[in-house]
């Protein structure tokens, strides 16, 4: 590897506060009062960390080692399930994503067929279509046939969205990958076969990080979900949090849900990441 | 083991016709080279006989058997890919392991043939590798095994070695060679390089716009083009082609284009028609060239002289354009931009192919 001047160093330093920095100021939020946070300088540091912001947020009073009693959030219900219809509708989203998008994406990377250009096209305009396009008609058939306030209502909603998405990000992909068809004919695979215990193996990498997208692309998925499920059961973690903007301000719980929201997407990062940095989407084998 | 008949194949893709009537017959054991150049039907050929495509029309036979219909797994094939195909998820052991995923060996069986199929062609030490670990020639050494795990009758062979470097190339041709008349097995092998062609071939099948032009031994290749087409195809340096028309004087038939006049004897036996436009065709090393007007009349300024070791080759432009190639003793020789001219060497072959007819076959083939 090439040895790294101090410019390279400098531009690494401040791309790496440049992303770090908020998420630093939101932990320390969270681990503060909101005394301490509206202390002017504000302290780099929390001066007495406690993780009082969590348990009032998951519906618990705390007491600092200092004596101060922290109320239990008025949000917590909504935030407790927030979180678990977030964890739901995004594993669902990002199931159904990949079960339909991969086929999807082979097909369009390796076969030729009539009307493929035209195809391509219509997948395209779906991807650039902006999403808030569509959002007052989902609501409206939503209200109709009584999907509005549901997660099935919002899973489909959020499909409208990933699905073009990635198939038009996987079908490069899979573009590149070997023409190893003819050799799966001559090894005595069928077409089917071909696909799901050759090529699927194959683009295992490019899967994943479909599914990290589609993941991701779920989990911070905001417009629709405060429009379509916002202060039902069906509420989702971005909806739930915006419950704060109407309440007497209260910024360690905000913080401290803001971290919530962060952890799955860290979990994932840290778990893939060895893989992450392997898999190139332009040429998907070395 | 398998003899391979193809009788009458026709492939059409839309209104492109890829092979036009195409027959031709393999023995049992042989290794016969598809030569052409791209666009030829070549490849086309090969995947019809692996049951890749189906052909329009036409059969094809393996050992009488008609396998026209069948699926590739069932015709106890093998095949290997341009630049030497293998999946790159799976280790080298996989991959020659998934020849032999349809067959009903039991577990072992199979251990013990990717074993033996490694052990042949020398790549034990790699079989836990992934393809994208491994250099040129070791994928293609693992290709090969995968090849030969399945112990088929018939390998098909699709420019495995194109994307390799000249030295090793020159390496694994050998080796494909031994190997091929070690296990006795009917190979046939698709290149665009007529080199490769004539060092491997038992025999060279000549293809030209999904036509097959001649098949026939390395030798007779270069000795009797049977048409224009395979005459300057094959052979390195080219054949040198003069355009002409026959004329007779005193009873004999004569070459003659503008300046060049060249002999070709009496017209007994052959089809030589006086006025013909026919195309003369001379190898290389028939031309030798002296540096004052010869009788042949050919004459051409030096444009290049290739030292080449063991020879050198002059070429030079005719006035009317024509590019000539002569062999000369190394060292030495003309400088560019010489005058020289062309002498037919005693002995030496000219082959007359007739321009008016289509594919321009050969007519004569006379000593000079």
């Amino acid at each position: 590897m090439r040895k790294l001047g101090p410019l390279h160093w400098i531009a690494l330093a401040v791309a790496i506060v440049w992303a770090l920095l908020p998420i630093y100021w939101l932990l320390r939020m969270s681990l503060m009062t909101s005394a301490e946070i509206s202390l002017f300088p504000p302290a780099i540091i929390p001066p007495a960390p406690q993780p009082g912001a969590f348990f009032n947020l998951l519906g618990r009073p705390y007491t600092t080692s200092a004596g101060i009693n922290l109320l239990a959030s008025g949000q917590s219900g909504q935030i407790l399930r927030g979180l678990l219809n977030s964890i739901v509708v995004s594993v669902i989203v990002t199931g159904i994503t990949i079960v339909v998008v991969v086929p999807l994406a082979y097909v369009f990377g390796r076969l030729e067929f009539r009307f493929k250009q035209l195809l391509l096209f219509s997948l395209l305009l779906a991807v650039a279509q902006p999403p808030v396009s569509t959002l007052i008609p989902f609501y409206a058939l939503y209200i109709h046939i009584g999907l509005a306030g549901t997660r099935t209502g919002l899973v489909i909603v959020v499909l409208t969205i990933t699905i073009p998405f990635v198939t038009w990000m996987l079908i490069g992909y899979f573009r590149n990958l070997p023409p190893v068809e003819k050799l799966a004919r001559i090894d005595g695979f069928s077409r089917g076969a071909t696909f799901l215990r050759v090529m699927v193996p194959m683009a295992r990498p490019g899967i994943a990080v479909a599914a990290v997208v589609a993941f991701l692309f779920s989990w911070n998925e905001y417009v629709y979900a405060q429009v379509l499920v916002g202060g039902s059961n069906a509420v989702t973690l971005p909806a739930a949090m915006s419950g704060f903007l109407f309440q007497l301000p209260n910024p360690p719980h905000l913080a401290a849900a803001m971290v919530l929201t962060l952890v799955p997407p860290f979990v994932i990062a840290f778990v893939l990441q060895r893989r992450l940095s392997d898999m190139n989407l332009v040429d998907p084998v070395r | 083991m398998a003899a391979i008949s193809i009788d009458r194949l026709q492939k059409a893709f839309g209104a492109f016709q890829a092979i036009a009537d195409l027959s031709l017959t393999i023995a049992d054991g042989e290794l016969v080279v598809l030569l052409g150049p791209s666009g030829c039907g070549k490849t086309t050929t090969m995947n019809c006989m692996a049951g890749l495509e189906a052909p329009t029309s036409g059969h094809i036979l393996f050992d009488g058997r008609d396998v026209t219909a069948m699926p590739p797994h069932q015709r106890n094939i093998a095949m290997v890919f341009q630049a030497s195909t293998l999946y790159p998820h799976l280790t080298a052991r996989e991959n020659i392991a998934m020849s032999l995923h349809k067959s009903a060996l039991s577990r072992s069986d199979v251990k013990r043939r990717v074993a033996e199929a490694a052990a042949t062609v020398d790549v034990t030490p790699l079989l836990d590798k992934l393809p994208g670990h491994l250099s040129g020639g070791e994928r293609q050494r693992v290709a090969t095994a995968k090849a030969i795990v399945r112990q088929p009758s018939l390998f098909l062979l699709d420019e495995p070695l194109a994307s390799l470097d000249a030295s090793l190339r020159l390496t694994l041709r050998a080796e494909l060679v031994n190997l091929q008349k070690r296990l006795g097995t009917t190979m046939i092998f698709v290149t665009h390089d007529q080199t490769e062609a004539m060092t491997i071939g038992d025999r060279i099948a000549i293809m030209r716009g999904g036509r097959l032009e001649q098949i026939a031994t390395p030798d007779e290749i270069y000795a009797k083009p049977a048409s224009r087409f395979v005459a300057g195809f094959i052979g390195s340096p080219p054949m040198n082609l003069l355009q002409g028309t026959v004329v007779e004087e005193k009873g004999r038939r004569v070459f003659t284009a503008a300046g060049v006049r060249i002999d070709l004897g009496a017209p007994e036996g052959t089809e030589l028609q006086e006025g013909a436009a026919v195309t003369l065709g001379i190898r290389p090393e028939h031309l030798a060239v002296g540096s004052v007007a010869a009788a042949s009349g050919i004459t051409g300024k030096v444009f290049a002289v290739e030292h080449l070791g063991r020879e050198s080759i002059l070429i030079a432009d005719c006035p009317d354009g024509t590019r000539l190639r002569a062999m000369l003793e190394p060292g030495g020789g003309p400088r560019i931009g010489d005058e020289v001219s062309f002498v037919v060497r005693k002995g030496a072959t000219l082959h007359v192919f007739d321009d008016a007819a289509a594919g321009q076959p050969a007519v004569a083939r006379l000593l000079s």
